[in-house]
Parts: structure tokens; sequence; C-alpha cells
């Protein structure tokens, strides 16, 4: 329980730490011309919403200090391995994101667009991540799906892939 | 050319059909399977129905709506699972229903009910949004705006979140998000830290697709654990016969018109009317012992509630420009990109597209209800897809229909950041719908005080503040105090779920014990182990046979 409570405190921290931080961007704001009399000028609603935000997440710190935690059903166990797949994901959507972002490049005298290649890498990467074996249907999977992607959104649709 | 026949004329394009088939199966495809919502599926296709015209998107999104209704109650009679939230009260006789071998009499039951609790809204829809946008139109100004959008963001943080304080942090992250970009004024930048992509503001989409689609999958992917479940498949007698119709004609009533109020609240939506509407039908019906143990009045009543709620979601959302559900919310960003601002002045702006929405809905509820009592057989084999087909899937089409709103690559990391900045308020229980609500009605809410404030020296202050903007503040505090003080006044180790913090204890204990039962009985039905643990045995053959314990 001391332990949940700890990581609830550390929680609302967080939460605190970017209230304030808003709050300290928000004195920062540089105003072309103040404000008329009885008009609000560009501070004054980010103000309020960082005060208020500020209220709030003291409440919920001292809350979170004084009180037991109540009871989490509402949402789900993280399982073994659940971490990992998430941050796997996550690095292969960034290195997807970086290779798609080449464009294309030019290779043996051809000019080869790169968005299809990183596509299929993309979905075969994330289906061996995610405990997919079977190699044949890995393969159709991938290649339908991406050539799916490129003819559609790609070439009937012109999204500059 | 009167609105009407404008309305109507832009329906009869051979494309709005075929706009209408993709959202069809979309929407049937993600409400069947569970972990992905109706709101998760409209956000994702708001970032590629963004090029075609207003009433084309609308079909697409306006059919994803109404399908993933019918598809949402499959996997709630049988796996236990609701699709969506809007069919969590389906589970509680649906499932019992389908233990007994009688899945297909629920699932037929299902839909119909649900086509009529859609069609009954249409037509509140159609009556009450007129005048509502009339009204506003002539009696709410500056302050009075002012007063509804926090009424809006006060209901969907009383509604979503089971801690008061932890909606409000979300309400508040969310109008801090709209403070980013030009301040409209007097063009002042703030919180744009020099980079030109967040002049406008920050990607409206991108932040709905990361909060709804991105944080979703990462939370399947943080809690999914290898099932053995698989869904009931005998199902079992399809058509109700007149008793049964009988029998569920007033629970459909009762239903249905819980549904339709609770859909005209701002930010209520279907899980909730599902659950308040089954409690209502228990009372009212001859046979109250029967709910949570199969009771075909059970299944009428929720999901007629459920179902009846779309009509008033789209009344407040295209009437008040306050978004009636969370669906809802993506609607009208997707709906302002097109150059469409829901609110009072749609329909005196464009009084044809409350035909044209109608016309959708309304075939688009029709073509649900024949493909849910045509294909409902091949819906179950949809329970069987393998997780990391959905995810990838997922993973690429959030991406790609990220990039396609800006054609920018930061768009898309804008998208994975608050897919994690989602799943971790997900795993702090802080709710993502005022998180979005205070991101797309903050800029309104700051301009509307702005003016109000300019105003309140130069008049008296009663003259300014009209008796609707007191009267809608003092509901807006209401509604975030009063299910507080409920849930104060709860036991702690009563406020565990959803479900609990709805129904009344009376209907919890007469659920836990129909429970009890149908766990002792041993004639019933049970959800198959297909793939036991031993690795190399051959599937066995799908038959009736193979659900008997």
């Amino acid at each position: 329980m001391r332990r949940h409570r700890g990581s609830r405190s550390r929680r609302t921290l967080v939460a605190l730490a970017v209230t304030a931080g808003y709050l300290a961007v928000t004195t920062q704001i540089s105003l072309r011309r103040e404000a008329a009399p009885g008009q609000i000028d560009a501070r004054f609603w980010p103000m309020v919403l960082a005060v208020t935000g500020i209220v709030v997440a003291i409440v919920l710190l001292v809350i979170a200090v004084t009180r037991p935690a109540a009871g989490r059903e509402d949402i789900e166990r993280i399982q073994p391995g659940g971490v990992a797949r998430v941050v796997t994901t996550l690095l292969i959507s960034i290195a997807f994101i970086a290779l798609w972002s080449l464009g294309s490049v030019i290779l043996f005298g051809y000019r080869i667009e790169v968005f299809p290649i990183a596509a299929a890498l993309l979905m075969a990467g994330l289906m061996l991540v995610y405990g997919h074996r079977r190699w044949l249907s890995l393969i159709i999977y991938t290649a339908s799906i991406t050539a799916f992607i490129y003819v559609v959104f790609g070439m009937l649709l012109r999204i500059p892939l | 050319m009167t609105p009407l026949l404008e309305g109507l004329n832009s329906l009869l394009d051979i494309s709005i059909l075929l706009y209408m088939l993709v959202g069809l199966l979309l929407g049937f495809m993600v409400g069947a399977f569970p972990g992905i919502t109706a709101t998760m599926a409209v956000a994702l296709a708001a970032g590629f129905t963004m090029t075609l015209e207003p009433v084309q998107g609308l079909a697409v999104l306006l059919t994803i709506y109404v399908a993933a209704n019918f598809g949402d109650r499959v996997p709630s009679i049988l796996i236990n699972t609701p699709g969506t939230p809007a069919s969590i009260a389906t589970t509680l006789d649906g499932y019992p229903m389908a233990k007994q071998g009688r899945a297909g009499l629920a699932l037929t039951m299902s839909a119909i009910v649900s086509a009529v609790g859609i069609l009954a809204s249409l037509i509140l829809f159609a009556l009450a949004a007129v005048p509502i946008a009339s009204f506003a139109r002539d009696y709410f100004k500056s302050p009075e705006l002012f007063a509804l959008v926090v009424f809006g963001i006060a209901i969907m943080i009383g509604i979503s979140s089971k801690s008061m304080l932890k909606g409000i942090l979300a309400g508040v992250f969310g109008l801090m998000l709209g403070t980013v970009g030009t301040y409209a004024a007097t063009a002042d930048k703030r919180f744009t830290f020099g980079s030109l992509d967040l002049v406008e503001g920050v990607n409206f989409i991108a932040v709905i697709i990361g909060l709804f689609g991105i944080a979703e999958l990462f939370d399947q992917l943080l809690t999914h654990r290898a099932s053995h479940v698989r869904p009931i498949s005998s199902l079992g007698r399809w058509w109700p016969n007149r008793s049964e119709f009988r029998q569920s004609g007033r629970a459909t009533a009762v239903g249905g018109a819980v549904g339709l109020g609770v859909g005209l609240i701002p930010a209520a939506g279907g899980d909730i009317a599902g659950l308040i509407g089954w409690e209502r039908a228990r009372k009212a019906s001859k046979h109250p012992e029967m709910f949570g143990k199969g009771s075909i009045e059970g299944v009428a009543a929720s999901d007629t509630a459920s179902s009846a709620t779309l009509g008033g979601s789209l009344t407040t959302t295209m009437a008040l420009g306050i978004p009636g559900d969370s669906v809802m919310a993506v609607m009208i960003g997707s709906m302002i990109i097109w150059g469409i601002t829901p609110g009072p002045t749609l329909f005196t702006d464009r009084p044809d597209l409350v035909v044209s929405i109608v016309g959708i809905m309304l075939v688009a509820t029709l073509l649900s209800l024949v493909l849910s009592l045509v294909r409902m057989k091949g819906m179950v084999k949809l329970l069987d897809v393998p997780q990391p087909y959905l995810w990838s899937g997922i993973l690429i089409f959030c991406i790609i229909g990220t990039y396609a709103t800006s054609n920018s690559l930061s768009t898309v990391i804008t998208m994975l950041v608050f897919g994690v900045i989602g799943v971790l308020l997900k795993r702090m229980q802080v709710p993502a719908g005022p998180v979005v609500l205070g991101l797309l009605l903050g800029p309104l809410a700051e301009e509307n005080l702005a003016r109000t404030l300019a105003i309140l020296p130069t008049r008296p202050f009663f003259e300014v503040v009209s008796p609707i903007a007191i009267v809608l503040l003092v509901l807006a505090v209401l509604s975030i105090v009063m299910p507080a003080i409920r849930a104060a006044r709860k036991p702690r180790a009563e406020r565990a779920s959803f479900a609990d913090s709805v129904l009344d204890t009376a209907s919890l204990a007469q659920l836990s014990k129909a429970h009890d039962e149908l766990a002792a009985d041993p004639d019933l039905l049970t959800s198959t182990v297909r793939n036991p643990p031993a690795p190399k045995t051959r599937r066995p053959r799908k038959n009736s046979k193979e659900n008997k314990k």
C-alpha cells in the first residue's frame, strides 16, 4: 500500500511540475501591446488555467500523501513483456519515420522511393515483435498491406508519401 | 431549391453510397473487435476524410458511428467483452443468453432494437435540432456561450472520471493545449517556442488519434495476455417469436426514453444510457427477477437505450456546438477542418445539412440492420483474428491518417507523443475525454470570456449575464459536485468499476446473485478452449458440441 501511495505521489508531482512549468512559461509570453482597460491580454487565460491546474495538483498531492489508494479495478494489470512491447513499438515507429523522412534515394542509378520499403519493414518488424512467427503469412500480410497503402493513399488519393 | 431537396440531392451521388459502404464495413469491424472504440475509428478516419467534400466525409464518419453501434454487441454477447464502451450493459443479459444457447436470439433482438433506438433518436434530431439551434442563436451571446462551454466540459468531467480532481486536471490540461498558438485578439504568439508548426495551434487530429488510437493500442500492448477463451459458437434460434417481441416491447420503450434523454445531455454517451436503461427496465418489468440471468428484456432495454443516444448527441453537437459524446468531439474537429462550424448558426447557414445528416444516418441504420441480420454468423469469425494483425494494422493506419492531415512528419511525431501521454494518463486513471473537449472548446471559451469581460464594465451585471448563463454555470458546478458527493457517500470498496458507479445497490446485488447461479449451472454453454495448452494438438472442428461442457 505504501509503495502504491508513493507512486501516486510521484504522478501528482509530475502533474504539479507540468502545471508549474506552464505557469512559468505563461509569465514569459511577450505581449505586442498592453490590453485596453477591461479587456484581457494573451497571458490572462493561460494564467487562470495554470493557477487552477496548480491548485488541483496540490490537492491531489495532499490526497495521495494522506489517504489510502482506492481500488484500481478499472485499469487492467500490466502483463510481463508489456512495457517491452510498447517501447519496441515506439522505437520501430521512430526508425520508420526517420527512414521515411529520406523520401527517395538514388541506388545503382535508379531513384528508389523509400516509403514502401520502410512500410514493409515496419509491418514485418511489428509482427515479429508481437510474436507472429509464420513466415508465409508474415510476408503475404506485410506485402499486401504495404501495397494497399501505397496504391490507395499514394497513387489514388495522391498523398505525397 | 428548398433545403430539403438540396439535402436529399446531395445524397443521390453514387460516391456517397460507396463512402457509406466503406464506413459500414469499418464500423462493423471496429465494433466487433474489443478494444477498438468508435471514437478511435472515427478519429482515424478523420485523417483520411479531410480531403473529401463535407457530405462525403460525413457519410464515412456517421456511418462508422452508426455501424459500430451494431457491431459492438457481437463480442458483448459471445465473449462477455464489450466491443465498445456503449455495449457494456449488453453483457449483463446478452452473455447469459449466449450461455443458455440463445446467442442468435440475443444478436437478432439486439440488432432490431438498436435500429429502433437510432431511428427514434433521428426523429428527435429532426424535430429538436432546428428549434434548439434557433433558440441558442437568438438568446446565446458571449456570456451564455462561455457558460455553455464550461457546462459541456464540466459534464464530461463529471461523467468520465471516477476522481473529480483528475477529471478537472484533464480538462485544464486540454484547455492549456488549446492556448498553444496565436491569440486571435492581439496576434500574440503563445507556447510556440519558435516553431512554425505550433503557430496555428496543436494539430487536433494528431492529438485525438494519439489519445484515442495510439494510447488505446499501447494500453492493449501493455495489458495483453494470451487468452484461450473463444466465442460461443452454438448460436441457436435466430428469429424472436411473437411473445418474445411482445415481452420486449415495454423494455424497448423504457430503454428508448432513457436513451433519448441521456443523449441530449452533452458528453453523456451510450455506456451510461445502456446501464440506466437496463436498470429502469428491470424496475418496470413484470419479471425483474430474470434480469441478469439471460432476460431478452434486459438485452432489449440496454441496447435501445445506448443506441437512442445517437440522435441526442448529434443534436447537442450540431445545434449547440457542444459534443454529445467523444465521437462527436472528433466529428466537430473534422467539420471545422471542412470549414463547417457546428453550432447555432449551422442550420441557418447550411439548412440542407440537417437533411443530409438525417438521410445518411437513416440509410446507415437500415444498412447496418440488414448486415446484422444477414452476416451475423460471419461476424463471429472476426473475433478470431489474431491480435498482431490488428495492432500492426492500427499503428500504420494511425500514422498514415495523421500524415495525411498535413503531409508533414512532425504531425506524426506529435501523434506519437500524445499516444505516450495518452497511455500515461490512462494508467493514472485520468480520462482523455475532457482533454479533447478542453482542446476543442478552449479557444471558444477564451474568446467569449474576453468579450464578456469587455462588455461587463459598461453595463449592469445582470443585463450582461443572463439567467440562462447563470443556470448553465450552476448546472456546471452541480454536474461536478453531485457525482463527487454521491461517490463520497459510497464505501471506497464499492467504487470499483464503471457499472458499479452507475447501477444502484439492488441491481448490483441481483447481478452478483445471477452470476453465481449461472456459474453453478452445469448445463450451460461456455466459452470454449479451442487451443488448449498442449502445443501440437490439431484444432477441433467448429460445431455445436464443442461448446458443451
